[in-house]
C-alpha cells in the first residue's frame, strides 16, 4: 500500500511518501504558511507536483492508496484512527472551541487534500487518541471546574502514536518470549517535547503532560511543569498579559531557556559545558521522578522504551534510570529497549493496519 | 534555658514556653481573633499545668498579643522566658539557619516580606515587640524553609529563561521544613539509625496544607512545594500542580487580575473545589463510608487525591534510592489509615509492605506500619513544630562556635550571602 503521511504542526506542514514496498519514503519535504485554506491549496498543488516527479524517478505512482494524517489534540471523541468523512468533519467543527488554532487548520488541510487526491481515503489519527481512556484519578485537575469553567478540561499525552507503537513492539518482545501477561512498561518519547507514559499492556495509567503538552517535562523552548503561582507572579510583578507570559513558558524556556541557545537533547547529553550539565541533570532528574511516578502507578515494571527523534539518548539514560530505579531489587529484570522508527513511518504503519478495518462513519 | 516558641498566624499566635533542653511544657496557649475587631472578642486560651483557661482582652496587633501573652506567664506562673524562638515561613535565599535576630537581621527580613505575605508579616511585627519591649531577650528565628537549603541545584531549577531566574528569585524552595526535620530526627532515634545514614520520604499531611520531602543522609534533597506553598499535593483550598497553561487561561479569563486568580487557586480549589462541599478530606471518606455516597464529586475528589499522594511518594522512592522509612505526619498522615494505605498499598517493587491491622490498629506514636519483613519501615510520628524550633533556639544559642553576634547593621552571622545578581525575589501570592 502506498501511503502519504501529512504531519502538520504549527509552524509547517511535513510530508513522506511511502511506496514501491517502502524501503524509504521515495519523497519527502515541507511548507512553512500552509494553515489556511489558500496556504493548503498551495502546500498541496506542490505536494502533487513533487509526488508526480518523485513517481516518475521511482518508477512509481504518483496517486497514494490513502493519506495518513496526523492530528495533535482530538479530545475524548477521536480515540482511534478515523477513516474522514462528513460525520468526522462534523465532530471536528465541535472541537473548534477547544483547540481554535489547531483544528481550522486541520480541516482547510483536509479540504484541500480531498481536492489534490479525489477519492483517496483519509485516515486521521490523534496523538491523544491513545490517552483517551487514562483514568479519571489521573487525568483530573482538583479545581472547581465550574468555577474555572474548566468543565471538560482534562489531562491528555499527546505523543500517542509513538507510544503506542513503543508499547506494541514491548508486546511482541515479550511474545517472542512466551510471555503474555499484560507489560508494565514505562514509556519515554524523546521528541522536542518530551512525554513519558506509564502503560499496563495497552493502556496508559500515567503521563507527564497535562490539558496541554506545556505541562510535564521540560522540553526544547518549552518549560514543563512549574508552580501555577509564578505564572501569576509573573503577571503582578512584571506586568506582562496571558500571551507574554504564555510566549515566554513556550518559546524561551524549557533547554533554551537553560542552555541560553537552541540546542537538542543529543547535544546537552554529549556536552561537557558546565550550562549543558546543568540541564542534563534537570532533564535526568525530571524523568527519574517521572518514572517513580509511573512505577508507582504500575505497581512494578517490567520495561523501559525509548520513541522519537531523540531515542538514541535512551543509550546511556535507560541503564542509567534502570540502576536508580532497582535500588531495591538489584536483581531486577527491566529491560531496555529502544524503538528508532521514526514518526512517519509509525504512522504509515499505523494507518496502513487500521486502512483495512475501516469503514466511513 | 525556658524558651518561649512563637507561632504566628494572621490573626492567632500560638505559644509554648518549653524548658529546654529536657522539654518540658511548663505553659502553653493561643491567642485568637488578633487584630481588628470581629464579631467575637478577642481571647486567649491557654493551659496552666493541666487547668485550661480563657482570657477576654482585646489585642489590636501581634505586638499586643505579645505584652497579654508576657503578662499571663508572669502574674499566673511567676514564668519568664530566657530566650525566644519564631517561626518564620520564608528565608528566601538569605537566611537557612536559625539566626540570631538584630536589627541587620530585622533589615533582611523586611526585603523578603513579599514572599509569604500572609505569614511573614505577622511574625515580624511580633519580632518588633519583642526586640522594644524586652531589648535583652535573645530572639531567634527558625525558618520553615531552611531545612531544604540542601536542595541540590537540579531539583531547584526550573526549566526558565535562567536570567529570569536570577533576576526574580524564581526557584524551588520547600516548605514545612520544622515539620519534615522534626519527624525525621524522631524517626531516625526510633530505628536507632544515625542521622546522616538516614533515608527517607516525610508526609506531612496537614489537614490543610501537605507536602512530601525526600531525605538523604538526613538533608532534604527535594520537596513537593515549589516557589510558592501551591504547588505539588492536592491541599484542602490549594489545587497544587497545574498545567501552566491552564493558569494563564485562568488569568485571561480574569482579565490580567492575578489576584483573583490566585484567590480561586489557593482557596477555592482542592478537596473544597473538587468536592463541592467540604475542605477536609476526612469529611470526603467518612461521606463515603457512612452513606454509600454514589456523587461522582466524592469518588474524584478521593481518587485524586490519594493518587497524587502515591505517585509522589513513587517519585521520591526513585530520587531516595535505599529508603530505610517512609514516615507519616501531621493530622491526615497521622489519623487516616485509607490515606496511608492508597500510598503503600502495592508498592512491593520499592520495598514497602504495609500490614494492614497495623495500620487499622494504630494506637499508640510513634509507630511502624510496616510488615516485620518490609525493607522500608513505614512510621507514623506526631509532629511538634514547636518543640523542633525550641530545639534549634537552644542549639543556637548554645553553640558557643558560633558567638551571638551584637546589634548591628552588618551582615548576620550565620546566614547564607546571597550570590551577586541573586536578588530575592519578591511579590508572590503564597
Amino acid at each position: 500500500m502506498n501511503v502519504l503521511v501529512l504531519l502538520p504542526s504549527r509552524q509547517r506542514l511535513s510530508f513522506c511518501y511511502f511506496a514501491n514496498g517502502w524501503q524509504q519514503p521515495i519523497c519527502a519535504g515541507q511548507y512553512d504558511d500552509y494553515r489556511d485554506a489558500d496556504g493548503s491549496r498551495l502546500a498541496l498543488t506542490e505536494l502533487t507536483r513533487s509526488l508526480a516527479e518523485a513517481g516518475r524517478a521511482h518508477n512509481a505512482p504518483a496517486r497514494p492508496d490513502v493519506i495518513a494524517l496526523r492530528g495533535i489534540s482530538g479530545g475524548a471523541d477521536f480515540k482511534k484512527p478515523a477513516l474522514v468523512s462528513p460525520g468526522v468533519l462534523r465532530k471536528l467543527e465541535k472541537r473548534v472551541p477547544f483547540a481554535p488554532l489547531h483544528i481550522p487548520a486541520l480541516v482547510a488541510l483536509i479540504h484541500a487534500a480531498q481536492a489534490a487526491f479525489r477519492g483517496v481515503p483519509i485516515v486521521l489519527v490523534f496523538e491523544t487518541g491513545f490517552f483517551v481512556d487514562l483514568p479519571e484519578r489521573e487525568h483530573l485537575y482538583a479545581v472547581d471546574a465550574n468555577l474555572t469553567q474548566t468543565v471538560g478540561v482534562r489531562r491528555f499525552g499527546y505523543h500517542g502514536i509513538l507510544h503506542a507503537a513503543a508499547c506494541n513492539h514491548i508486546a511482541r518482545q515479550r511474545h517472542a518470549m512466551g510471555v503474555h501477561s499484560p507489560a508494565r512498561v514505562i514509556s519515554i518519547c524523546l521528541e522536542p517535547r518530551p512525554e513519558l507514559a506509564a502503560v499496563l499492556g495497552h493502556k496508559p495509567l500515567m503521563v507527564t503532560s497535562g490539558a496541554t503538552p506545556l505541562e510535564g517535562l521540560p522540553g526544547q523552548t518549552t518549560s514543563g511543569e512549574l508552580d501555577p503561582s509564578i505564572v501569576l507572579m509573573l503577571a503582578q510583578k512584571m506586568g506582562w498579559g496571558p500571551e507574554q507570559i504564555n510566549a515566554v513558558l513556550t518559546q524561551q524556556s524549557g533547554w533554551l531557556g537553560l542552555v541560553g541557545r537552541m540546542t537538542t537533547l543529543p547535544e546537552i547529553f554529549a556536552s561537557h559545558r558546565p550550562e549543558c550539565e546543568l540541564a542534563r541533570k534537570i532533564i535526568q532528574y525530571r524523568l527519574l521522578q517521572a518514572c517513580g511516578a509511573g512505577l508507582a502507578a504500575l505497581s512494578g515494571l517490567d520495561a523501559l522504551v525509548f520513541s522519537g527523534r531523540y531515542s538514541g539518548v535512551g543509550v546511556s539514560l535507560g541503564p542509567w534510570l534502570k540502576k536508580h530505579l532497582a535500588s531495591h531489587r538489584p536483581e531486577s529484570s527491566i529491560t531496555v529497549t529502544l524503538c528508532q522508527e521514526p514518526v512517519e513511518r509509525v504512522l504509515a504503519e499505523t494507518v496502513c493496519a487500521a486502512a483495512l478495518k475501516l469503514k466511513p462513519s | 534555658m525556658n524558651i518561649l516558641v512563637f507561632n504566628c498566624g494572621s490573626s492567632s499566635l500560638k505559644y509554648r514556653l518549653l524548658a529546654m533542653p529536657a522539654a518540658v511544657e511548663l505553659a502553653g496557649g493561643e491567642a485568637q481573633r488578633v487584630g481588628p475587631p470581629t464579631t467575637k472578642p478577642s481571647v486567649i486560651l491557654y493551659k496552666v499545668g493541666q487547668q485550661k483557661f480563657t482570657k477576654q482582652v482585646p489585642m489590636a496587633n501581634h505586638a499586643a498579643a505579645f505584652a497579654e501573652v508576657m503578662t499571663l506567664l508572669r502574674e499566673n506562673a511567676g514564668l519568664q522566658p530566657d530566650a525566644v524562638g519564631h517561626r518564620l515561613v520564608h528565608g528566601g535565599t538569605y537566611f537557612r539557619d536559625p539566626t540570631v535576630v538584630n536589627a541587620g537581621v530585622m533589615a533582611r527580613l523586611e526585603e523578603i516580606r513579599d514572599l509569604a505575605p500572609l505569614h511573614n508579616p505577622p511574625a515580624m511585627a511580633l519580632m518588633y515587640a519583642c526586640r522594644e519591649q524586652y531589648p535583652d531577650l535573645p530572639q531567634v528565628a527558625v525558618f520553615d524553609t531552611a531545612f531544604h537549603g540542601t536542595i541540590p541545584e537540579h531539583a531547584y531549577t526550573y526549566a526558565l529563561p535562567r536570567q529570569l531566574g536570577r533576576e526574580l528569585g524564581v526557584r524551588k524552595y520547600g516548605f514545612h521544613g520544622t515539620s519534615h526535620q522534626f519527624v525525621m530526627e524522631e524517626a531516625a532515634a526510633f530505628l536507632k539509625k544515625p542521622i546522616t545514614a538516614f533515608n527517607a520520604v516525610s508526609c506531612h499531611l496537614g489537614s490543610g496544607g501537605a507536602s512530601l520531602c525526600a531525605i538523604v543522609k538526613g538533608r532534604s534533597v527535594d520537596n513537593t512545594m515549589g516557589y510558592s506553598p501551591l504547588q505539588g499535593l492536592m491541599m484542602n483550598t490549594r489545587c497544587g500542580d497545574l498545567d501552566p497553561a491552564l493558569a494563564m487561561q485562568l488569568l485571561a479569563h480574569a482579565h490580567g487580575d492575578s489576584r483573583q486568580v490566585s484567590a480561586l487557586l489557593n482557596n477555592q480549589s482542592g478537596v473544597l473545589g473538587m468536592s463541592g462541599f467540604t475542605a477536609d478530606i476526612r469529611d470526603v471518606f467518612a461521606q463515603r463510608t457512612q452513606t454509600q455516597d454514589a456523587n461522582p464529586r466524592l469518588h474524584q475528589t478521593e481518587q485524586v487525591y490519594t493518587w497524587r499522594l502515591r505517585k509522589y511518594l513513587g517519585a521520591y522512592l526513585a530520587v531516595v534510592g535505599r529508603a530505610d522509612a517512609v514516615i507519616f505526619t501531621d493530622t491526615i498522615g497521622e489519623t487516616v489509615p485509607q490515606v496511608r494505605w492508597a500510598m503503600c498499598a502495592g508498592m512491593e517493587a520499592f520495598g514497602l509492605k504495609l500490614d494492614q491491622a497495623r495500620n487499622a490498629g494504630l494506637t499508640a506514636y510513634p509507630s511502624d506500619i510496616a510488615t516485620h519483613d518490609s525493607p522500608v519501615r513505614l512510621l507514623v510520628v506526631l509532629t511538634n513544630e514547636e518543640l523542633a524550633i525550641a530545639r534549634r533556639t537552644f542549639l543556637r544559642l548554645t553553640d558557643h562556635a558560633a558567638p551571638i553576634p551584637t546589634e548591628s547593621k552588618s551582615s548576620p552571622a550565620r546566614t547564607r550571602k546571597p550570590s551577586p545578581g541573586r536578588h530575592p525575589a519578591k511579590g508572590v501570592c503564597a
